[in-house]
């Protein structure tokens, strides 16, 4: 019957696990975690220790990450992102829709709507029934950060667009170490810019915090994924195709919302 | 009198003797969770501007408190992580470490009840998320829930190996 204490006992004699005639542990039969902590007390330490190691941990991580997140006071905006809600331009101001499309240069799907509902906006804005903002945004990773600070590089060049449709031209897969700096350079040059001032900016990141602001705008705005397309305002998810954008379209134009 | 004695000496509320190994499942449930907390905490912690997207993705907090969970949490998973990993306070941590992962699987349920479509942003990420289909949010829902009942067998039973907290706290004499 006893076996087990006899056999631990030898063996463990500091722990006292099966010892029977311990003089500190009641014989009562009561169980031995209330009895613990009767025993000998929690000191406050032991208690509040992890307590305040927690509040400690989450305090200083708020202060550490608001620290790191990006810098609110130093935003270099350009001078021609001037959709209603930042973005780029592209139709006549009398156009009585907007289109607006969050995208990321990385983004797969971007690019297939840009070569499947793209041909589709461009006939919009030439017939003067659209206008339409592209926000580059940086969902992806760190190089959708340097092409989106490119492209508006590219647009203080008067060349937005021209860079913008290379980029969803030249995808590579997401976050591959594709587009390095001297590769958002070489697709200037395709698009004939070779100015010392666009090759400063790319290089300096002139935009990334205007870019990190429009990605932080546009998750306020319930925009989860890209690409989000919104028509006069409204998360329009149908627009991510021709058919779907020119219903939201003509809806849009006939209900005047 | 002795066996009883001795039965009521073990550290198991179930009658019998506590096997010898499961000491050592305490142990493996808490690097475990400990390996988890860590891995969720430094892929939020590399990218706060992510972390908050990922937070008001859920739509389930009030702006003004997107910023300090989205930059608080993963320094509480940090130090859950700590405590279970190292062995102080297993019991506090186990309990805590299931009473976030509740919170988790409520939020996830109410994203996925909600009808929206965001990655759960668990281990860092969770902005672009086309094609969110019913399967992930089960397979999150699933894995939490695993990981729920580890935290809450743990806090159950917290005596493990490999830790000091025991001999500091609550070894008999």
């Amino acid at each position: 019957m006893s076996t087990r204490n006899t056999r631990n006992r030898p063996s463990k004699p500091t722990k006292g696990r099966n010892r029977p005639a311990s003089p500190k542990r009641p014989t009562t039969g009561r169980r031995r975690g209330a009895a613990a902590g009767r025993r000998r007390g929690r000191s406050p330490l032991q208690l509040w220790g992890p307590i305040v190691l927690l509040v400690v941990a989450v305090a200083a991580g708020i202060a550490l990450q608001s620290a790191r997140s990006h810098p609110q006071a130093s935003v270099a905006v350009p001078a021609h992102a001037l959709g209603p809600n930042g973005g780029e331009l592209l139709g006549r101001p009398s156009a009585p829709v907007l289109v607006e499309e969050y995208g990321d240069f990385q983004c797969p799907v971007c690019g297939q709507w840009e070569r499947t509902v793209g041909p589709t906006v461009r006939r919009l804005v030439d017939q003067g029934r659209i206008r339409f903002a592209y926000h580059p945004i940086a969902f992806i990773g760190p190089e959708s950060l340097a092409a989106a600070n490119a492209a508006e590089a590219a647009g203080d060049e008067g060349r937005f667009w021209a860079y913008h449709d290379l980029l969803f031209a030249d995808q590579a897969p997401e976050n591959s170490g594709a587009l390095t700096t001297d590769r958002l350079l070489e697709l200037g040059r395709q698009v004939g810019l070779t100015s010392p001032r666009f090759q400063q900016r790319v290089r300096d990141g002139t935009y990334d915090n205007w870019v990190r602001q429009a990605t932080d705008q546009a998750s306020q705005r319930g925009v989860n994924a890209t690409p989000t397309v919104f028509v006069n305002g409204r998360q329009a998810d149908g627009a991510l195709t021709a058919q779907g954008l020119l219903t939201a379209v003509n809806a849009a134009a006939a209900g005047g919302i | 009198m002795e066996d009883m004695d001795q039965v009521l000496g073990e550290p198991t509320r179930l009658g019998g003797p506590a096997p010898e190994w499961r000491p050592w499942a305490a142990t493996a449930a808490r690097l475990l969770l400990a390996a988890v907390w860590a891995w969720a905490a430094v892929a939020k912690i590399s990218d706060p501007d992510a972390a908050v997207r990922a937070v008001r993705a859920y739509q389930l907090l009030p702006e003004a408190l997107v910023r300090p969970v989205a930059w608080g949490l993963p320094f509480a998973e940090l130090a859950l992580a700590l405590l279970l990993a190292v062995g102080l306070a297993t019991r506090l941590a186990a309990a805590g470490s299931a009473g976030l992962l509740g919170l988790f699987m409520v939020a996830i349920a109410a994203a996925w009840a909600r009808g929206l479509q965001i990655h759960c942003g668990c281990f860092g990420g969770g902005g672009p998320a086309a094609g969110v289909q019913a399967r992930d949010y089960l397979g999150e829902l699933v894995r939490d829930t695993g990981l729920l009942a580890v935290a809450v067998l743990l806090a159950w039973q917290p005596h493990s190996r490999l830790a000091p907290g025991r001999r500091l706290s609550s070894e008999e004499p």
